[in-house]
């Protein structure tokens, strides 16, 4: 059966179930409604359970809880997610599928619906690069699968949307301090409030890290005091009624120990630099009754600088330097039209024009250019959706996008979802969908001058994906919920770095293609003291055309997490177990566990609060696999980590 | 598992189908929240000149799409001879047209302001939550799978509406 018939098959159940339409209750006398029984609306938001996607929402609470200090943190938490860090980056492997050399590409990552991949690598930020305190996060909406319909461009395998804290939602000032080992230290310094309808927050920290002292490995050699790290963020928004204005800026200096690009070991001029930008004007207003407008105009600003100190393999000791400054306008707007009684018809129009896409390398010491190159792109793109309740159990979500980019031409991606309430404890969701990743500027653009790497001739298209999903959710009489997924990508095109025989040199070129399969279990529950667990279970099963496992992704995932209120103390645990991985090189890397504890103690009369965080508590030795810009196929993960954090408000 | 999910798939969604329960007896509680909240716009006066022509509005304020939906569904129904307009997203200042506000799931401190801005006003407040919200007219809550609502006289009339003695009959409490 091919998506085709799916489709057709899903449409014909879907007028089959359509039973004629619900019934009037305001017909009924009140003395009736008054003593009708009830059927108790979820406890788990009703967006989550009638969206077309198997949705995790991660809130401040849980954040606060566990301790998390970055958002790749926070989602290692979410079922089936892999996060990988090499030193450098963090990756995001959405439902375990990871590819060697994948920055974050095939993930959408929003603050508050403003895309933070920038216009030249389509990176999304993870780790530490991430642009904002998670302190300042209201909540993190995590959805795997395709989101091209609605977010169009690397929303492939997984979009992830951050929501900022308002000034309303914590008036007054906030402090925190936070230091450990691996020489880390931070501070913070948020103020916000609200008058009248007026609300507004600024925050502004500064942190550094030492990081391991001495760095080693087998394949290229020793490093010391070569993991530090610098980072810098301000933030501030203001709300004016039905306006917002937010500003953004973040620098984060990030040495790298792990030489990679063939450049030398323990070489102290091995740095990156990851500079995010935004300035966002946001309107939102109820145009007429039930349809509501939503604008936003931002302005991106992303800037890179990487120094890659002198070759192993044609020895020498000179400087190589690329930068990359882009600079963009996107405009996106979105109508909802709640005025028809049984749908919800959302129209959106989204325009990028790239002011910059500037990419430039060169050897520092005999200041020669290698690489010069700004070309010029924009991007339009069109959607609509429609949530339509076919009757009470039935609600049947269709959407599509057509968007075109100056690099390529036209995409066009639909999405169907099939909502069934089958009992109010019981949701089934039939999905399927397409999606798409545009090559990026580098991809396109990038050449060493004939050093290592040149421009594939031929041009490249998107890479493209379609997917068949089945999520099941019920929550027991005992409130737990349950969670079951199965799904099936078949991704092809993907965009892969090849050496050309004629030459010897590296380009991209469109190849291989993949197909993942896999299932997925998850029982959730909060008790009204506080006490939270999560338990979750993954499987899956990547191969490529030629049937080879796919480098970097685990078969098997399982995750723990637990938030237990000890009086006024509060303990967060999570443990994760990923499966075994096999390296870019088609070596086996072992499976590990790793376990995090978070403990938190009030303060100050219950105005403050002191915590207490240890990352990878039983000290486990563990790596991850990196991508092939590496010589070294695993790279060591930190050790024991022991984090204090005063936070008092003022 | 590719055959497992082609097999399994169309099986497994078709058996729930045909499980999927016929009509039930139970009804939905958001639904029959915004009926309530419906016969509440019925069996309310407001004070002469307080009401427009053209529109009866009902502004919907609460995080929970789910109640929103529900309440946008009354929209085109007539109350006091006029058809019921529902605004899901006005600006808290904006609050001037409303005749009847719902007030649902939404942050304690931005309730409180909107109570405090509409205190004394002729507008109909009906606060969701499980004990009556201070300061609303009305407070919505479920208990043995049963909706009921609480009744704040005081504040009612203070604001210049008189409520029909068949609320104050159905009502679980009232506060005189």
């Amino acid at each position: 059966m091919h998506l085709k018939s799916y489709i057709l098959w899903a449409i014909g159940m879907a007028i089959l179930a359509a039973a004629p339409a619900r019934a009037d209750l305001t017909a009924l006398p009140l003395e009736a409604l008054l003593s009708s029984e009830v059927i108790a609306a979820s406890r788990f938001p009703q967006q989550a359970r009638e969206a077309p996607s198997a949705v995790s929402i991660l809130t401040a609470r849980a954040i606060r809880e566990h301790g998390w200090r970055t958002l790749g943190e926070a989602l290692m938490s979410v079922r089936g997610t892999l996060v990988a860090n090499d030193r450098a980056y963090s990756y995001l492997g959405p439902r375990g599928l990871l590819r060697p050399s994948d920055y974050n590409t095939h993930v959408l990552i929003l603050l508050d619906g403003v895309r933070l991949n920038d216009n030249i690598y389509h990176q999304g930020p993870l780790g530490t690069e991430f642009p904002l305190d998670l302190g300042l996060v209201e909540r993190i909406e995590y959805v795997p699968g395709p989101g091209a319909s609605i977010y169009g461009n690397n929303a492939f395998l997984g979009v992830v949307n951050v929501i900022t804290r308002n000034g309303a939602a914590r008036p007054g000032g906030e402090a925190s301090i936070e230091a450990g080992n691996y020489g880390w230290r931070r501070a913070r310094a948020s103020l916000g409030g609200i008058e009248n309808s007026r609300d507004w927050l600024v925050s502004l920290s500064h942190s550094r890290r030492e990081g391991v002292n001495s760095y080693s490995d087998a394949v290229v050699g020793n490093a010391s005091h070569l993991d530090s790290e610098e980072n810098t963020r301000f933030y501030a928004r203001l709300g004016l009624g039905e306006l917002k204005v937010s500003a953004l800026l973040a620098r984060r200096d990030k040495a790298d120990p792990t030489a990679p690009y063939d450049t030398l070991i323990g070489d102290p001029r091995s740095r990156i630099r990851d500079q995010h930008g935004h300035l966002d004007l946001a309107w939102q207003s109820e145009l007429k009754a039930g349809l509501i407008g939503d604008f936003l105009a931002d302005y991106g600003d992303y800037r890179f600088r990487g120094d890659y100190p002198g070759d192993r393999i044609a020895p020498n000791t000179d400087l190589k330097r690329d930068t990359a400054l882009g600079r963009w306008l996107n405009l996106q707007a979105r109508l909802t039209d709640h005025r028809l009684a049984d749908h919800k018809l959302v129209w959106g129009a989204e325009w990028q024009l790239d002011l910059e896409k500037r990419q430039h390398g060169e050897n520092v010491d005999t200041a020669t250019p290698y690489l010069d190159s700004n070309p010029r792109g924009h991007l339009a793109g069109l959607y609509v959706q429609d949530e339509w309740r076919l009757s009470e159990g039935w609600l049947l979500n269709l959407g599509a996008r057509y968007d075109h980019h100056s690099s390529f031409g036209g995409a066009f991606n639909p999405r169907l979802g099939l909502i069934q309430r089958v009992t109010p404890r019981t949701t089934l969701k039939y999905l399927a969908g397409t999606a798409y990743r545009a090559p990026n500027t580098y991809e396109l653009n990038y050449q060493d001058g004939g050093a290592s790497q040149k421009v594939n001739p031929a041009g490249l298209k998107p890479e493209r994906i379609r997917t068949l999903e089945f999520v099941a959710e019920h929550e027991t009489r005992s409130d737990w919920l349950l969670t079951g997924t199965l799904y099936q990508y078949h991704i092809r095109d993907l965009i892969t770095q090849v050496t050309d025989p004629a030459d010897s040199l590296l380009m991209y070129t469109n190849q291989d293609t993949l197909e993942s399969t896999g299932l997925g279990l998850q029982a959730e529950r909060r008790w009204e003291d506080g006490r939270h667990f999560r338990f979750s279970v993954s499987r899956q099963r990547s191969r490529d055309n030629r049937g080879n496992r796919v480098s970097l992704s685990p078969d098997l995932l399982a995750k723990a997490t637990a938030s237990l209120p000890l009086g006024g103390w509060n303990l967060g645990l999570e443990c994760h177990f990923v499966g075994s991985r096999r390296d870019s090189a088609g070596g086996d890397i072992g499976a590990y566990s790793v376990t995090h504890l978070n403990l938190i103690a009030p303060l100050l009369a219950n105005r403050g609060e002191i915590s207490l965080r240890i990352r990878n508590l039983f000290d486990r030795r563990y790596g991850d696999p990196p991508g092939d810009e590496h010589a070294q196929t695993w790279i060591a993960q930190e050790g024991r980590g022991i984090e204090t954090r005063f936070r008092w408000p003022f | 598992m590719a055959v497992l999910i082609r097999v399994l798939f169309p099986l497994l969604a078709s058996v729930l189908l045909a499980l999927a329960p016929p009509a039930r007896a139970a009804l939905e509680e958001n639904e029959v929240k915004a009926a309530v909240v419906y016969h509440l716009s019925l069996f309310a006066d407001w004070p002469p000149g307080s009401l427009r022509e053209g529109s009866f509005n009902l502004c919907v304020l609460t995080e929970n799409e789910g109640m929103a939906d529900a309440l946008s569904r009354l929209g085109g129904k007539t109350v006091k001879g006029v058809h019921l307009v529902v605004w899901r997203k006005r600006p808290m200042l904006d609050l001037g047209i409303c005749q009847m506000v719902y007030l649902g799931e939404m942050s304690e401190g931005a309730r409180g302001r909107v109570i405090a801005q509409l205190a004394g006003q002729p507008v109909l407040t009906i606060a969701n939550g499980g004990i009556p919200i201070p300061g609303a007219m009305v407070s919505l809550g479920v208990s043995g799978e049963r909706v009921y609502f609480d009744i704040d006289l005081p504040v009612v009339q203070r604001g210049g509406l008189r409520l029909d003695a068949k609320l104050l009959r159905l009502a679980r409490s009232v506060v005189k």
